[in-house]
């Protein structure tokens, strides 16, 4: 028992150190992982004398989740799109006011976002979310292999979705897909000219089938981009954004970037926004966090760090005039102009399917089955 | 010592709060059809229980059960000969031998599975010396992997119970002319078993309820009881389902304790 | 004295632990190789560097989850130590039928999958929240570890309690010993072996655990496996990571082996 004495000591010093340093006021930002330039945080706890606590989460359920639990009073939480309506239908997020927020303006944003929140999203979605970073799905790919890059330029979701797409490299080309269920279901439903949204099962038929042939060598999330950045993978569906990030990796370790992006005709869009939770007990901070990362100035340096395109029409502006970026704009015009022109349409909050089933576990189901 | 047994009432008010509410929460949960915790809206339901025997459920109850059964089985014929033998050797620091062995446990379970990625998939880091291995998303490696991880939680205990075994009765059996084989197999082995038992436990539980190593390491296209729960905590929010689910898996493994401890003649449910 | 023979049998054996021994530490191996590697990316060895070492002490958020993770195993250890043996000692004086019972319940959150006692405890501990504000973060993580490393602290130390000859304790009191100091000083040292082995576990499994503290963190407190998991795919996950990890295993690596080489010379040298 002495030696657990003895063991008391440090468990004291500790906990005194980490609880000292548990923050009294201070700003309770939810945010995902790697999603805001840290030098801004420092720039805002200077600029209004406050102290950030950023918790990070991988997906919009876990931020959901955490918002839902209570457990901490968040003041400011980015999810995505169909989370925030979500959000708003269950009465989990407040109003913000905008002629508080001297940043804000009617056109600031990039018209083609713009457009899909007024003619594709929840009404009255102006208020309660303020768009952080946005962007489309597509397939990065691996620019190693000379078929691979012919056949996605040429198949558009097809090379993902049929592995005789690659007709006699079949057998040698890794494909991968995401694992959350919704995202993976997309592919096929844009593929069919479905309506991304729907919640009819008839409009899944074939899905199962489809997915299962094509046997997919890597099911993940953020392994995908690592993984195709290695070259262990050839293609896989991911978020316009992980691209950029992983390009910044590769480029900041040296590492030549042996991959590349490509947008099919036919796609969907996402945007993450700022939200101010019920749980905040400081709605004028989390106000002035919001105006302040919409500084177009703070808006750019985060842009350049993060690598999700930018929602502000000043910010894109700002990157394709600045010589650093000038030839990866060039290279990569979807960095700033993410539709280019494509059709694309915004993922909705649905919860239940036409038989009534939870929405959510029908989609899990199908992937389940399709990994049997 | 009869007197103390007030002592326990702290704790046991701590377990009711802490386990039986939760355990009747999910009871009632699993019988309902509800919106994550919203009672509000909630209905009785057998839907839950009905769906219990789809092929998704069961071909990932049988994958968990395959691969932690395999690589249970793995650790013991390898954990258990590694305690005797060190347990029956002549070395002065056999206990610190045996911390070796056991050390690996306190290395970040997450980081040794990221080292496992750089082992299994074939473009890596061992390419530099020349290696590479194609095994992501087979059983192969999710088992192999499992072995490393859990192996020490076999050793520890079989090499307790070894430890404290009273040698005498070996000795007693070799006077008497019983080859050593046969000694083995008739007094160590049986005097041993809590041990074994223990370690079977310790190895099979987290290896059949896990998520993270067959994630990673299956490549996402292995799916076991732990991903389908964790999907269903974490993603749908159907609490119904997923207590369900894990209910199924408590009884399922205290009823396999049970049977065993019917071999248990000492009666003693040691963990 | 036995005489050690170099058998077959023997040669096979140290093969055998060595083969055992090298696969146990190969993850290590490969985490020391990338902690030293510049690559950020860890795909292939571009160079040695020991500048993830400096970052461990740099990086803010990640030697705060360090320290998290250090504060709440120590803690959660000692008090499940400390509050553990007194429970087994008062579920060891109960009855046979209900000392079963509570074993039963003590198994439960040993036996339950992780993200099931992670989640009940979050759902218990949301609960309080209206009563005791600005509760959550370093508590309720410290409160979700004792829970789960308890049990295992009892389940160590029953059995040393069981082996207890009963006659020791009513002697002693019958020689006049109060009754809580002759547990303290008769009692607790003979299931000292009990007490040590069941801390250990819980030292381990709170050190290493992401599920049930992802569930229970708050607050921005966090503990290193919650850091890593969290940043698994992105930037900004560091090799600082592997650094500390190549670092706790040679401080562990040390405390083991020093002092069993210390033993081995002193032995020597007496028997010389």
């Amino acid at each position: 028992m002495k030696k657990l004495i003895f063991l008391l000591v440090p468990a004291i010093a500790l906990s005194t150190f980490v609880l000292v340093n548990s923050s009294s006021s201070c700003l309770y930002l939810l945010n995902w992982g790697e999603y805001i330039d840290p030098e801004l945080l420092t720039q805002f706890e200077d600029e209004y004398n406050t102290n950030v606590v950023m918790e990070e989460v991988g997906s919009s359920e876990d931020m959901y989740q955490k918002i839902k639990s209570s457990i901490t009073p968040y003041d400011v939480a980015i999810p995505g799109d169909y989370m925030v309506e979500r959000m708003k239908e269950e009465d989990m997020i407040e109003k913000i006011d905008l002629s508080s927020l001297s940043n804000y303006g009617e056109d600031i944003f990039s018209d083609d976002l713009t457009r899909l929140r007024k003619e594709d999203f929840f009404s009255g979605n102006e208020e309660y979310c303020v768009p952080y970073f946005w962007g489309v799905y597509g397939l990065l790919y691996s620019t190693r292999k000379d078929y691979v890059v012919k056949t996605v330029e040429e198949k558009g979701w097809d090379a993902i979705l049929k592995r005789d797409s690659y007709k006699e490299n079949a057998g040698d080309v890794k494909l991968a897909m995401y694992s959350v269920p919704r995202f993976g279901t997309t592919a096929y439903l844009l593929n069919e000219g479905k309506d991304i949204n729907t919640n009819r099962a008839e409009d899944f038929d074939g899905l199962v089938d489809m997915m299962r042939k094509t046997d997919y060598d890597l099911w993940g999330d953020d392994t995908i981009k690592k993984q195709i950045a290695a070259g262990n993978i050839d293609v896989g569906l991911t978020q316009l954004g992980d691209f950029f990030d992983q390009y910044y990796l590769s480029t900041g370790s040296d590492e030549e970037v042996q991959f590349s992006y490509s947008v099919p005709e036919n796609t969907s869009a996402f945007f993450d926004a700022m939200v101010i939770p019920k749980t905040s007990k400081n709605h004028d901070l989390a106000e002035k966090f919001i105006n302040f990362m919409l500084d177009p100035d703070n808006s750019f340096d985060n842009a350049s760090y993060v690598g999700y395109c930018p929602t502000l029409k000043s910010v894109a502006k700002k990157l394709s005039e600045d010589p650093d970026y000038s030839d990866l704009i060039e290279k990569y015009p979807f960095y700033i102009d993410p539709l280019q022109g494509k059709k694309a349409t915004l993922f909705r909050y649905i919860q239940k399917m036409d038989d009534g089933s939870n929405y959510q576990d029908y989609l899990q189901d199908l992937i389940n089955r399709v990994k049997a | 010592m009869k007197r103390f047994k007030y002592l326990s009432i702290p704790y046991i008010v701590w377990l009711v709060i802490l386990v039986v509410i939760p355990l009747i929460a999910m009871l009632v949960l699993s019988f309902m059809d509800s919106d994550a915790l919203d009672f509000s809206t909630a209905k009785f339901s057998l839907d839950n229980w009905k769906n219990l025997f789809q092929t998704t459920y069961l071909n990932a109850f049988w994958n968990s059960l395959k691969i932690a059964g395999i690589a249970t089985i793995a650790c013991i014929l390898i954990g258990y000969p590694i305690s005797y033998f060190v347990s029956t050797s002549h070395l002065k620091n056999k206990f610190a031998l045996i911390m070796v062995l056991i050390l690996p446990m306190w290395s970040n379970q997450l980081l040794r599975i990221i080292a496992w990625e750089k082992i299994f998939y074939p473009v890596s880091i061992i390419n530099n010396i020349g290696l590479s291995f194609d095994l992501i998303g087979t059983d192969f490696a999710v088992i192999f992997a499992t072995v490393t991880m859990y192996l020490p939680f076999m050793i520890l205990p079989t090499y307790t119970v070894l430890e404290k075994m009273d040698k005498s009765y070996v000795e007693a059996s070799y006077d008497l002319g019983v080859s050593r084989i046969r000694t083995f197999f008739k007094v160590t082995l049986p005097m041993s078993s809590k041990g074994i038992m223990s370690g079977v436990i310790m190895v099979f539980l987290p290896a059949s309820t896990g998520f993270a190593i067959t994630e990673r390491l299956g490549g996402g296209k292995i799916v076991m009881i732990g991903n389908i729960i964790e999907n269903f905590f974490k993603r749908s929010f159907n609490y119904n389902m997923g207590s369900m689910l894990s209910l199924v898996v408590i009884l399922v493994i205290m009823g396999a304790i049970v049977l065993l401890s019917k071999f248990d003649k000492e009666g003693e449910t040691l963990i | 004295m036995k005489k050690n023979k170099i058998t077959v049998g023997s040669v096979l054996k140290v093969l055998f632990l060595g083969i055992v021994i090298f696969i146990l530490y190969l993850p290590i191996l490969i985490l020391f190789v990338l902690s030293i590697d510049s690559s950020r990316t860890g795909n292939t060895f571009t160079g040695v560097t020991f500048q993830w070492y400096k970052e461990i002490f740099t990086n803010r958020s990640l030697y705060m989850s360090i320290l998290t993770t250090f504060a709440v195993a120590l803690s959660a250890t000692c008090i499940s130590a400390f509050l553990g043996t007194f429970a087994a000692i008062g579920i060891h004086a109960l009855s046979k039928k209900a000392k079963e019972k509570v074993i039963l319940l003590n198994n439960i959150p040993v036996l339950n999958a992780e993200i099931v006692t992670g989640i009940s405890i979050m759902i218990i501990c949301s609960f309080l929240i209206p009563f005791i504000p600005d509760f959550f973060g370093y508590w309720t993580m410290l409160i979700a570890h004792v829970f789960f490393t308890m049990p295992y602290v009892i389940l160590s130390v029953l059995p040393k309690l069981s082996e207890l000859d009963p006659n020791l304790y009513d002697a002693t009191t019958d020689l006049g010993v109060r009754p809580f100091r002759a547990l303290w000083k008769i009692v607790i040292p003979s299931i000292e072996p009990g007490i040590v082995s069941g801390s250990l576990l819980a030292f381990t499994l709170s050190i290493d655990d992401f599920v049930i503290s992802y569930f229970t963190s708050g607050n921005g407190v966090q503990n290193f496996s919650n850091w890593i998991y969290v940043r698994l795919g992105r930037r900004n996950f560091t090799p600082a990571a592997y650094a500390y990890n190549s670092l706790l295993t040679l401080v562990m690596l040390l405390i083991v082996l020093v002092p069993a080489f210390r033993k081995n010379k002193k032995n020597k040298k007496e028997k010389n």
